[in-house]
């Protein structure tokens, strides 16, 4: 198989990150997932969208404040969708990000980088780019989380349980 | 212009390899370079490198290029003469009116008709300005990450060729698979293939 067919098989899989950061950030306690650089701030927020892995078109998009928490993202999960892409926040090191997460596309858009406080053009271009690799850096730490439940089958097998738990109540 | 200012949406890609040679590759940016479109040439579209500040300045030097120890930057310019199809098409058929009406009502053969279109696209493309796009790309040759800021398959795989042509790397595109393979190899991505799909659902 190549490269492209591969990713391409595998684009589910950013689905299920992102659904299952939803997951993490809804069900903490503190909002705050551990990743080896510091704690991580995470917020879902204006807007999800969901898409069905067993049902093409059966999108929903959810708009509105407090999705993290609103019954409607839940009862998407719970009725079988993954979340395709979702507006999201991060906090990490007193720093906040805002961008939209692509989980299909495993890439971030729309990224708002924190207050750039450089003076000259080659400062601000060093300073934005050192600020996106950050969030890459983020990203990828969370992903490296997911991947190594995901990977093994037991302690998936109990954090799906977990979701489920979750879902039901 | 997302790499300088406002919401960033870049591609993501990891450059497999490194570069050994920098003025090598000044050399090639040079080559590179962006060329005017040559309408009396017969060419629409033109493309290549500009300074990552300045689209109008195809003059490289390292203080150009790079950004602090660990950047490169530079835009990546693509210019096409776009003739409008609905205008196009209006002046076209009064040039064949215009000559079956020199002709007394003669017909025009399909060969005749053709020849008047190309001539009147040449003519266009010799007045018509260029539309200028510009895509940004910054380079972490210390990580081998590669931000791109164009979205189009086209753009998009013109780009991933002069990339290529200029620093001798191939790129690879951000995705689940990818990353998996560059942070735990090819053994732990692979498994990635063989996941069945899970379902949170409580229904069942």
């Amino acid at each position: 198989m190549d490269l492209i067919k591969k990713i391409e098989a595998t684009r589910q899989v950013g689905n299920e990150f992102l659904t299952w950061l939803f997951f993490r950030t809804a069900s903490g306690t503190t909002g705050l997932l551990d990743t080896p650089q510091g704690p991580v701030e995470l917020s879902f927020e204006d807007r999800i969208s969901f898409v069905s892995p067993y049902a093409s078109g059966d999108a929903q998009v959810l708009k509105g404040a407090d999705l993290g928490e609103s019954m409607d993202s839940l009862r998407a999960i719970a009725g079988g969708r993954l979340i395709d892409d979702a507006k999201v926040s991060i906090k990490f090191q007193e720093k906040r990000w805002e961008f939209v997460y692509s989980g299909s596309k495993f890439a971030p858009g729309g990224i708002k980088v924190p207050a750039v406080l450089a003076d000259t053009e080659l400062e601000t271009v060093i300073e934005r780019f050192d600020l996106l690799a950050t969030l890459e850096q983020v990203m990828r730490s969370l992903y490296d989380s997911f991947l190594s439940l995901r990977l093994d089958e037991k302690a998936w097998q109990t954090e799906v349980a977990n979701i489920r738990k979750w879902l039901q109540q | 212009m997302g790499a300088l200012n406002g919401r960033m949406s870049p591609l993501g890609f990891t450059a497999l390899g490194t570069v050994e040679d920098w003025d090598k590759v000044m050399g090639q940016i040079v080559r590179h370079r962006f060329n005017p479109v040559d309408p009396a040439a017969g060419k629409e579209t033109s493309f290549g490198w500009v300074q990552l500040t300045d689209p109008f300045e195809t003059s490289f030097a390292k203080t150009n290029v790079f950004f602090g120890e660990h950047l490169v930057g530079l835009t990546f310019r693509y210019d096409s003469v776009q003739i409008p199809a609905g205008q196009f098409r209006l002046h076209l058929n009064k040039r064949f009116r215009d000559a079956k009406a020199e002709r007394k009502g003669e017909e025009l053969s399909k060969r005749e008709m053709a020849r008047m279109k190309d001539d009147l696209r040449a003519e266009w493309v010799r007045k018509v300005i260029p539309t200028i796009k510009l895509f940004e790309m910054v380079y972490h040759p210390a990580t081998n990450r590669v931000w791109f800021f164009g979205k189009s398959k086209s753009v998009v795989e013109t780009f991933l060729q002069i990339f290529h042509d200029t620093f001798g790397l191939s790129l690879q595109p951000d995705s689940a698979y990818t990353t998996a393979l560059q942070s735990h190899g090819a053994k732990v991505a692979e498994k990635l293939l063989e996941l069945d799909d899970v379902r949170f659902s409580v229904e069942d």
